[in-house]
């Protein structure tokens, strides 16, 4: 036996060759448990709370789930929903994205034909988490195409599962669009870079069906239709296109435009729309040179030089006077969200209504780390690996990379976006630095087999490197657990707190109001809160409300936001014009409890004011501040908001050492004490004063107006011969001289 | 002709000359939700022959209100026709058949409890959230009786009267005496009002429903859904949470804020929830209670309920069958009880509802109560022929009415396994359509590499 036969013998070698032979098995293992790691950390939320819907938008998306289940699909294509947007209704099924409520639904019907008689609730509560488990196989797919390497997939995978960032909006009970759609996203990426590499038109036609999927469940579908564009234009200008490129873009292009028309709300705006110009203009360039290629095999080589120059600037030049021309016409719009998308500052200044969302902000640095923690410095590594040796996919996945750190800036919401695409970076850059670090180690250990190399790193420095990536990988880990199971649990509509020994409370505020309302007013009766409850009060309490999350419609909500910020009195007109019969408001000001209708009334008063003039934003401000102290304005103070919000508030004491009446999110004890309402009374107020619902009284026996009913309006009586002004002194002062008027009848 | 045979049949009230009441006292508590009343009754015969039944009528007025009656001294209740006082008086019979018989010339005190629910009328009808809550009792001054009574007095109990309509009634502390009376002749009325206070809330269940699934693996899975209301003085003016609250003890005093559930002692998984998710104000406990071991729920409704406010809820829990399911070879004998837990509370309408396995047959309920029974099936998780569904619907219902419900069915041993063989059957299946399909080479023509 000869001594290299006993080293091949030796242990390290032995368990190398036993290691490399079952290695695929490795792989499907990890990549499963992958997969069940992501379900299992959404699922904190039903632990620790229950399994229910959460915050706003999934509540209509559960409530539309729930009536496609109820009336089939077509009903809901037909769809007319009374009970939001009074009077106006919503045409829902025109204006939704159908693909989630349409997956929970097939789920649904699939299981009850299984003879598995599973709730709705729990299909919507649960398919974020079970998506979230083909996410990660997606993006394992799509850094396998980019990289063709399993390691840096697997990685990809976990750092994907895992990204707070996604987590944020697929914990279990997030049931929102995003949940499928980032999927959608990363399964279409995943087929197009296939048929990049593969020129195979079947996978072409995948690529078409995974983008009509997304189409069908979000709106962020227009970042796919611009990016593959964008990638197939930098292919040309760099000179990388080839037919494989072709192949693949014509597949999609053709076939999901045409798909994309299908889903209504999109329809023609999948020719006309902003959003998909590039991806015509693209489509025009692509075929257009190579008919061009194929013609210079018939044309002499000085000509096509010239004619080369004068076609890409006559293309150019036509396609962006085209641009121009269709914009200033109005053919195509830009909408108000892809407008903020380039133009940062542009809602600020002009739509104050998406403005005021929260997840619209641009982004800060801190949510940049908190959503993405290590991998904003690992994915630079990727990126760096990617540019190196570029291929067509690697060039892709850099380019979606950094086009989604531009958009993630620019809105929060979109680091959602963002998120798969600096996993899969981080992922391909510590695998290829896992990979230099270990081949160093394998070349010490193993020297036969791994080949002499002239520039390595030594061992020692390889696994300090490998403890040191281990220990930052470790530490991701254990903050996206923290991000899981604390952070991004919380439904919002159930709150928890601890008190002084530890033990937890559930403040169930929100539920106790809209089961009051399901449970105590008249089915028909109108709720009138700001937009964000909307969706919360049609799916909790099942009665109908004037606006909603779905911001259709600006005008209705700046009358919404005017009667907020109007006096009772005008408020009570606008109320009764509206029929509006319970004011819901949220106040946050016994429990510190900060997102209440307070805060958010500088809003109310900014949409009310850019429809109705004389809502002005300074009347609001006491001494140059927004304030609700005794500092504050008559207009603030007098405004229906801070009435209903604060109404007997003075009779409460909120905090240990503050006088009554200290609320206690704005610090300040309250200008305005003992008032009393004239047209509104207290119907309901949770335990913890959070939500407070108004029951509008009915106007007071001729309360103003003399001639209410059509037949006497019609005669004008002078006042002065009105038998009723000698009653009228007698009676009370307040009223207006006529109101006796039918007592002598 | 028929037609007077069948109606000399059906009128069985039979009542012996010289068999009367000698005395009779009542005492009606006016303290609770409910109104009960308890009455000691002292029979006298006379006549020549013994009396072995007795005979209970009630109005029609109010014969809907009374959930439950009974007489100590005696062993069977039956409900019987009879035309004279069906049509004549408009009023139920209730026959009652005495343990030991009256002998001629020889008494017997017997002791006759009625529950009455929905029988306060709030007045005023709506009172403000911090005001007492006043309601109006109405009931006739002497005992509705087939029988003439030598002696009657009635006493009503309760904390704080307002007024009375009967001038001749004495009130003493808490005690309002009316009689005594002498000899009344049988079915007299005379209605008579008393205006109290009273601030229980005055809650009852519009419905309630228990649903049984029972599973030859372990477990039975219970399900009771309510829906309650409160019928009491509807809530005037604003709500006021700055005096209703936990501080204020004395404020809103009329509406219902807790109840309370007892569970059987070895239930477990409870659950307490709405149609909107669970309700987190709830607390359990395994105790005893009357000396019987429990599991003690503490309901609190996601708001208080006030006069005219309504709300739903459900309330679920599991037991193990090994208690509650006996076996001897195929045949199965299931003892449940047929009420629902929150005992303190009546209902108006109750439907009880069990599913048994799949492949259940000859299935016999036994209930000493009269119900109405529908049969149907259920499907539900892995179930390919339906189980086996007994409906029972009544309508008031109370903790009375709590009684042992017997179920014996046959069910072959063989079907216990067919689920599981079924979804073992179907992954096999689906795992060797896989590997097929895998091997399967459907590439028609073959490319060169």
């Amino acid at each position: 036996m000869s001594s290299e036969e006993e080293t091949q013998q030796s242990l390290p070698y032995k368990v190398h060759k036993s290691t490399l032979k079952w290695a695929p098995v490795f792989n499907m293992t990890i990549l499963l448990s992958i997969a069940i790691i992501s379900c299992l950390i959404r699922v904190f939320s039903v632990i620790r709370y229950e399994s229910i819907i959460h915050e706003f938008d999934p509540w209509f998306n559960y409530r539309t789930t729930q009536y496609l289940v109820k009336e089939g699909p077509y009903a809901l294509w037909n769809w007319y929903d009374s009970e939001s947007w009074y009077p106006l209704g919503r045409s829902v099924g025109g204006t939704v994205y159908p693909g989630l409520m349409m997956t929970s639904g097939m789920i649904y019907w699939v299981l009850h034909k299984l003879s598995i008689p599973i709730d709705i609730r729990n299909v919507c509560v649960f398919l974020a988490p079970i998506f979230s488990a083909f996410t990660s196989l997606a993006a394992y797919g799509m850094t396998k195409e980019i990289t063709k390497r399993s390691e840096a997939g697997l990685l990809s995978a976990l750092f994907v599962a895992i990204v707070p960032s996604y987590m944020s909006r697929s914990v279990a009970g997030s049931y929102d669009n995003e949940g499928v759609s980032i999927f959608a996203l990363v399964f279409t990426f995943y087929t197009f870079l296939k048929t990049v590499n593969t020129g195979s038109i079947l996978w072409g036609v995948y690529t078409a069906l995974a983008f009509f999927y997304m189409v069908a469940s979000w709106g962020g579908y227009a970042f796919i239709i611009n990016i593959i564009p964008i990638f197939v234009l930098f292919l040309l200008i760099t000179g990388r296109s080839n037919s494989r490129i072709q192949v693949a873009y014509n597949v999609f292009y053709i076939l999901g435009t045409l798909l994309a028309m299908q889903i209504p709300f999109v329809g023609f705006q999948a020719l006309h729309s902003s959003e998909h110009m590039a991806s015509h203009a693209v489509f025009i360039l692509i075929n257009f040179l190579n008919f061009f290629s194929w013609i210079r095999n018939f044309v002499s080589k000085k000509a096509i030089i010239t004619l080369t120059k004068f076609l890409i600037v006559f293309l150019v030049f036509s396609i962006l006077v085209g641009v121009v021309i269709l914009t200033l016409a109005g053919k195509t719009q830009w909408s108000g969200r892809s407008l903020t998308l380039l133009d940062p500052t542009y809602a600020k200044k002009y739509i104050p209504i998406i403005a005021s969302v929260s997840e619209h902000q641009a982004t800060t640095w801190s949510s940049f780390f908190f959503d993405l923690h290590y991998l904003i410095l690992f994915s630079p590594v990727g990126l760096y690996y990617c540019y190196n040796k570029p291929t067509e996919t690697k060039i892709f996945g850099a380019l979606y990379t950094v086009l989604g750190v531009y958009f993630a800036s620019v809105m929060v919401r979109l680091l959602l976006v963002l998120a798969p695409a600096v996993s899969i970076m981080a992922g391909i850059g510590i695998s290829w630095a896992f990979r230099k670090f270990a081949k160093s180690v394998r070349s010490f250990i193993l020297p036969k087999i791994e080949k002499p190399k002239k520039y390595r790193i030594p061992p020692e420095i390889s696994i300090i490197g490998l403890v040191i990536l281990g220990y930052y990988c470790s530490i991701y880990v254990l903050h996206a657990n923290f991000a899981g199971s604390e952070a991004y649990a919380s439904p919002s509509i159930i709150l928890s707190s601890r008190d002084r020994q530890g033990n937890r409370n559930i403040i169930d505020d929100y539920r106790e109001a809209y089961y009051w309302l399901r449970m105590n007013t008249r089915p028909d009766d109108k709720i009138m809160s700001w937009w964000d409850y909307g969706y919360q009060i049609t799916g909790m309490s099942n009665r109908t409300v004037l606006v909603d999350n779905n911001t259709w419609n600006n005008t209705h909500i700046a009358t919404v936001g005017m009667a907020m910020a109007s006096s009772e009195e005008d408020a009570f007109e606008i109320c009764e014009k509206l029929d509006v019969d319970y004011v819901l408001v949220i106040f946050g000001g016994i429990l510190n409890y900060s997102g209440d209708d307070i805060n958010k009334f500088l809003w109310m008063v900014r949409i009310g004011g850019g429809v109705y003039p004389h809502i002005k934003e300074e009347d609001y401000y006491g001494k140059g501040t927004y304030r609700v102290d005794q500092y504050a304005t008559e207009t603030m103070t007098n405004s229906l908001m801070y009435r209903l919000s604060y109404y007997r508030f003075d009779e409460v004491q909120t905090a240990y050492g503050q006088p009554k009446g200290y609320d206690t999110v704005r610090q300040a004890v309250i200008g305005v004490k003992g008032y009393k309402l004239r047209h509104f009374e207290e119907a309901f107020t949770s335990e913890n004063w959070i939500v407070r619902i108004f029951k509008r009284k009915q106007r007071e026996n001729r309360d103003g107006v003399a001639f209410t009913s059509k037949s006497t309006s019609q005669f004008t009586i002078p006042k002065e011969f009105s038998p009723v002004t000698k009653f009228s002194k007698k009676a009370n002062t307040k009223q207006r001289s006529t109101l006796n008027f039918q007592n002598n009848e | 002709m028929l037609l007077l045979i069948f109606l000399a049949l059906a009128s069985s009230l039979r009542i012996q000359k010289n068999f009367a009441i000698s005395n009779i006292e009542r005492t009606v508590s006016l303290t609770d939700r409910y109104v009960n009343i308890q009455s000691k009754i002292t029979f006298q015969n006379d006549g020549v022959i013994p009396i072995e039944k007795i005979y209970y009528t009630i109005h029609n007025v109010l014969s809907d209100r009374l959930y439950h009656v009974n007489i100590e001294e005696c062993n069977a209740k039956k409900l019987i026709e009879d035309v004279d006082v069906k049509y004549k008086q408009n009023a139920t019979v209730y026959e009652f058949t005495l343990i030991k018989p009256i002998e001629p010339s020889s008494t017997l005190e017997v002791e006759l409890s009625e529950q009455f629910y929905k029988r306060f009328n709030p007045l005023p009808k709506e009172i403000g959230l911090e005001d007492e809550q006043l309601v109006q009792f109405k009931d006739s001054v002497y005992f509705f009786t087939p029988y003439p009574v030598k002696n009657q007095i009635t006493y009503y109990d309760t904390p704080k009267i307002i007024s009375y309509s009967l001038k001749s009634a004495i009130q003493r502390n808490q005690l309002l005496e009316f009689g005594p009376f002498q000899d009344v002749k049988p079915y007299t009325t005379q209605i008579h009002t008393i205006h109290l206070e009273n601030n229980t809330p005055m809650t009852i269940f519009t419905k309630a429903s228990k649903i049984v699934e029972v599973s030859h693996w372990g477990n039975i899975l219970i399900e009771e859904n309510y829906s309650i209301e409160n019928q009491g003085a509807k809530l005037k003016g604003e709500f006021g949470r700055v005096s209703f609250n936990k501080y204020n003890p004395n404020v809103g005093k009329h509406s219902l804020k807790q109840l309370s559930a007892s569970l059987p002692y070895d239930s477990w998984g409870v659950y307490y929830r709405d149609e909107i998710g669970n309700i987190s104000t709830s607390n359990a406990a395994k105790g005893k209670l009357n000396g019987e071991n429990q599991a003690l729920v503490q309901l609190r409704p996601r708001f208080a309920i006030f006069g005219g406010w309504r709300s739903n809820f459900t309330l679920g829990y599991n037991l193990p069958t090994k208690k509650y399911l006996e076996q001897d070879g195929n045949n199965f004998r299931l003892t449940l009880n047929f009420s629902f837990s929150v005992k303190e509370i009546v209902s108006d309408k109750y439907t009880f509802q069990i599913s048994l396995p799949e492949g259940a047959y000859d299935i016999q309920v036994d209930l000493p109560l009269q119900v109405e029974r529908n049969d149907t099936l259920l499907f539900s998780y892995f179930d390919t022929v339906g189980r086996p569904t007994i409906i029972l619907n009544k309508a008031t219902t109370s903790q009375f009415d709590n009684k042992q419900i017997i179920i014996t069915y046959r069910l072959s041993g063989a079907s216990i396994l067919r689920e599981p063989l079924m979804i073992f059957g179907s992954f096999l299946f689906a795992f060797l359509s896989i590997i097929y399909l895998r091997r399967l080479d459907l590439q028609t023509l073959k490319l060169k590499e």
